[in-house]
């Protein structure tokens, strides 16, 4: 009886011990082999090699591509943007992806873990790009871009002054997002209001403080009613960033006068402009509750149901239709450049860090970093472009020339995407973001070394319709005409250490600034550079010095 | 027997717990009352305490947009999956944990609570899940935590202070240990496994931190991760790139989600909060 209740003990054990493996965490070892989904690094991949191959093999046999880009909804087997990009390229797409905010979870585990992913689109603001290029979980692309006739457009932009930030210790681990500026958002005001008002649209600050005046106090849109406001003003994102920029440029570093470095943050521009805020605020002619909104959308929404005559959008071209659409009698001017003191910037409301944000970068895992790199070489070319853009010809849309869209197929783009769920109603889902946010085409081969002319000058894709009747479709391309230009062309390894401490000070004493009473304005604004002096921005101040000394500019 | 009489500090205690009840259930409201409101009412009314207006359209728009009903469907298909097999796991483990004959009985104890001092972190768990050819499945959502420690604990807990003569009497008569399990101590743990059905139940309908790891198909998100993306993914995305969202109803869009998305709890836990106190009582009153 007593041997029987042992022995019955035993089904237990095993049960418990199973329990144990399930609830703690058996650190798996490292090897490859054990990786199910892993096929091992292929023979064609030539980094330890250091030269490219040929690419013979895989001119037979798709290219098997795992992808990691946030926020993917399309399904690489059903989705025939994407069925048509694997067949022209031979390759075999598999993308992996996660929210935008989980992002840098998500990448850093995958690194980490060595899971077999052959690139990864990175946000650098979120994960530590430099890091681990010096880690070597990323690999070094120079010995396969060195190939000019294979990788024409991602040797110009790898290497190109625009993007150098993303070279680590002179080497290209990754091929820079063809971005837009800030994402190409601008200003537009209410022409018809301005009228009533009897002001013309505004280009310096004493004209912008009479239009914030009158849309406040003189009932711009009739009602009788004391309900409207220039502008929603909020301390994130656009319209923030739009009064930040009235005296100061969009830019990190500049120079004075006597040539020395000038960090904007605490430059005497970015005082001006907060000087010209607290005034809006405390004659009420601005929202009170600037310090306390956080949805994004807010100011336009306000803007394109009528209760604010300025607003901000990325895209004109679709908001003006909903402004139509709540007041018909609506006429929209876009602020641009926007209103300015010609003594501290140019108008620009975005600058060139916004050129670069993601970089596409291939993990020590990546099976075959040639065909990858053919991959992303297809991507930014002009059929590239027009078919991640606007889908494929004869099926999405009847012609394409000149930049201009013939025939578009709503109906047929149904069957690919879904606009109502936000999944980009211009066009494909993935023609943001994958490797470009350009809404176009850009002759690489005209402007030989130049990439930021080749940007400026590229074509930006509008449907005929849009092209007809549209006067903002080429918002995207406008900024560009105006954009101010970084004085540190490099990621600083200070300013990853200490910014977002002083991203934490310069949040709080701007709200000081214009909450506290007026006379306090010029204490604490001293009070704050010594602040932001004393967390980090020496440091900063030091290498980027160094830097400029170093490069010569 | 004559009624007290409410004093002064009575009132006060009532004032208070309205205060705090109110705080607790103002959220809700808020949410509730941006998701009826019509765009215009949304963006007239700062404060949102009344709905000025009844508008369902952004509950219908919930409803069609793509994936909500199969997310739904996989949320509900993973907790029951999940908390079945949590239950098979925890109950009979947490029984032969609680019986003084099971001599290794301190050694899986003490090595259950280390797993629960000491994790083993994301990471090896993540290699762990992919190498097992979990990756992009729905068990990789509810395997990894089919077991917790802390459950564990409190089950073997419960069981401890069921009477031990119950199973020798039962013993004479002939019943062996599976007998015992399943004719004397499962009828006595209801109450216990209505606590771990909750506890496990809740855990994976709300957890969408597996699904950001382990999950790349979008038709395999959960309704929780689906939520997610709906509300902050594109609203982030819409914001960079200026497409999608650039309507006034987002807002509301957001809140009609988040009430859908609680209906079913809110439909479960009110007839099953009892359990929760109760088995919370048991983990601080047994050891």
């Amino acid at each position: 009886m007593e041997s029987k209740r042992k022995w019955s003990q035993v089904p237990g054990a095993l049960v418990l011990t199973l329990l144990l493996a399930l609830s703690g965490c058996t650190a798996a070892s490292n090897s490859s082999e054990a990786n199910p989904q892993s096929t091992g690094p292929a023979s064609g991949n030539s980094s330890e090699a250091g030269e490219p191959s040929t690419g013979d093999a895989a001119a037979e046999e798709p290219t098997e591509i795992r992808f990691f880009r946030v926020a993917v909804t399309q399904d690489p087997t059903k989705d025939r943007v994407l069925l048509e990009l694997q067949k022209r390229t031979n390759t075999k797409l598999e993308f992996v992806t996660a929210p935008w905010d989980q992002q840098a979870t998500k990448v850093n585990t995958m690194l980490a873990s060595g899971e077999v992913i052959d690139v990864i689109s990175m946000d650098d603001g979120a994960v530590d790009y430099i890091g681990h290029a010096r880690n070597g979980t990323i690999l070094p692309l120079d010995d396969y871009l060195k190939d000019m006739e294979r990788y024409p457009i991602e040797s110009m932009i790898a290497y190109d002054d625009v993007y150098q930030k993303f070279l680590v210790d002179g080497k290209s681990y990754g091929i820079p997002c063809l971005n837009q500026p800030g994402g190409g958002w601008v200003a537009g005001i209410r022409k018809d209001w301005l009228d009533k008002v009897g002001l013309d649209v505004p280009t310096n600050l004493d004209e912008l403080y009479e239009v914030f005046r009158a849309f406040k106090e003189e009932d711009p849109d009739g009602n009788g009613q004391d309900d409207t406001y220039a502008m929603i003003v909020a301390q994130i994102f656009d319209s923030w960033g739009l009064m930040m920029r009235l005296s100061s440029p969009p830019v990190t570093w500049t120079e004075n006068e006597d040539g020395s470095l000038q960090y904007t943050g605490t430059s005497e521009g970015q005082k001006a402009s907060l000087r010209f805020v607290k005034r809006l605020y405390d004659e009420g002619l601005i929202n009170q509750d600037v310090f306390t909104i956080r949805d994004r959308d807010y100011c336009l929404n306000d803007f394109t149901a009528g209760h604010s005559g300025i607003g901000f959008s990325p895209m004109w071209a679709k908001s003006l239709a909903e402004v139509k659409a709540n007041c018909p009698e609506a006429e929209v001017e876009l602020l641009f450049p926007a209103p300015h003191d010609p003594r501290y910037t140019n108008g620009a409301t975005v600058n060139d860090a916004g050129w670069s944000w993601l970089v596409n970068v291939l993990p020590k895992t990546c099976r075959n970093p040639e065909r990858v790199l053919d991959l992303l070489e297809y991507l930014n070319t002009g059929e590239g472009r027009k078919l991640m853009c606007t889908g494929i010809e004869g099926i999405h849309y009847d012609r394409y020339e000149d930049g201009v869209f013939y025939g578009i197929s709503q109906e047929e783009q149904d069957k690919d995407w879904d606009p109502k769920d936000g999944e980009g109603p211009t066009g494909h889902p993935l023609w943001w973001g994958l490797t470009s946010t350009i809404n176009g085409t850009i002759d690489f081969e005209a402007y030989p070394g130049d990439l930021l002319s080749a940007m400026q000058n590229c074509v930006t894709f509008v449907s005929e319709e849009d092209k007809a009747d549209n006067p903002f479709y080429e918002q995207r391309k406008m900024i560009c005409e105006v954009m101010a230009h970084e004085l540190i062309d490099a990621k600083l390894e200070t300013a990853s250490t200490y910014s977002g401490k002083l991203s934490s000070i310069s949040n709080e004493y701007q709200s000081r600034l214009i909450l506290e009473p007026a006379e306090n304005f010029d204490a604490i604004w001293d009070e704050y550079v010594e602040q932001m002096h004393a967390n980090g921005l020496d440091e900063m101040y030091e290498e980027a010095g160094q830097w400029l000394k170093e490069n010569g500019k | 027997m004559k009624k007290r009489k409410n004093t002064a500090f009575d009132y006060m205690v009532y004032l208070i717990l309205a205060v705090l009840g109110f705080l607790c259930f103002f959220p809700f409201w808020y949410v509730f009352v941006i998701s009826v409101s019509t765009a215009d009412s949304y963006l007239a009314d700062k404060l949102h305490f009344l709905p000025h207006a009844l508008d369902f359209s952004e509950y219908y728009r919930t409803l069609v947009s793509s994936g909500f009903l199969r997310s739904f469907g996989i949320s509900v298909l993973i907790t029951l999956c999940g908390t079945l097999i949590a239950l098979v796991l925890t109950i009979p483990s947490a029984y032969a944990l609680s019986r003084p004959q099971f001599a290794p009985r301190k050694v899986f104890n003490g090595l259950i609570m280390f797993t629960m001092l000491f994790s083993g972190g994301m990471i090896p768990s993540y290699i762990v899940v992919t190498r097992l050819g979990l990756a992009n499945k729905l068990p990789a959502l509810f395997l990894p935590m089919a077991c917790s420690a802390y459950n564990l604990i409190i089950t073997k807990n419960f069981m401890t202070s069921l009477p031990v003569s119950l199973e020798e009497s039962a013993r004479i008569d002939g019943a062996s240990d599976i007998t015992i399990f399943f004719k004397i101590v499962f009828p006595l743990s209801k109450p216990i496994m209505a606590v771990m059905a909750l506890f496990y139940g809740v855990g994976i309908y709300n957890d969408y931190f597996n699904s950001v790891l382990y999950i790349s198909s979008r038709e395999l998100y959960p309704l929780q991760m689906l939520l997610r993306e709906m509300i902050v993914a594109n609203t982030m995305q819409s914001s960079m790139i200026g497409l999608g969202n650039l309507t006034n109803k987002s807002e509301i869009f957001k809140m009609a989600t988040v009430v859908i998305s609680i209906v079913p709890i809110l439909c479960v836990y009110p007839f099953l909060q009892k359990y929760f106190v109760k088995g919370l009582m048991l983990g601080a009153v047994k050891g």
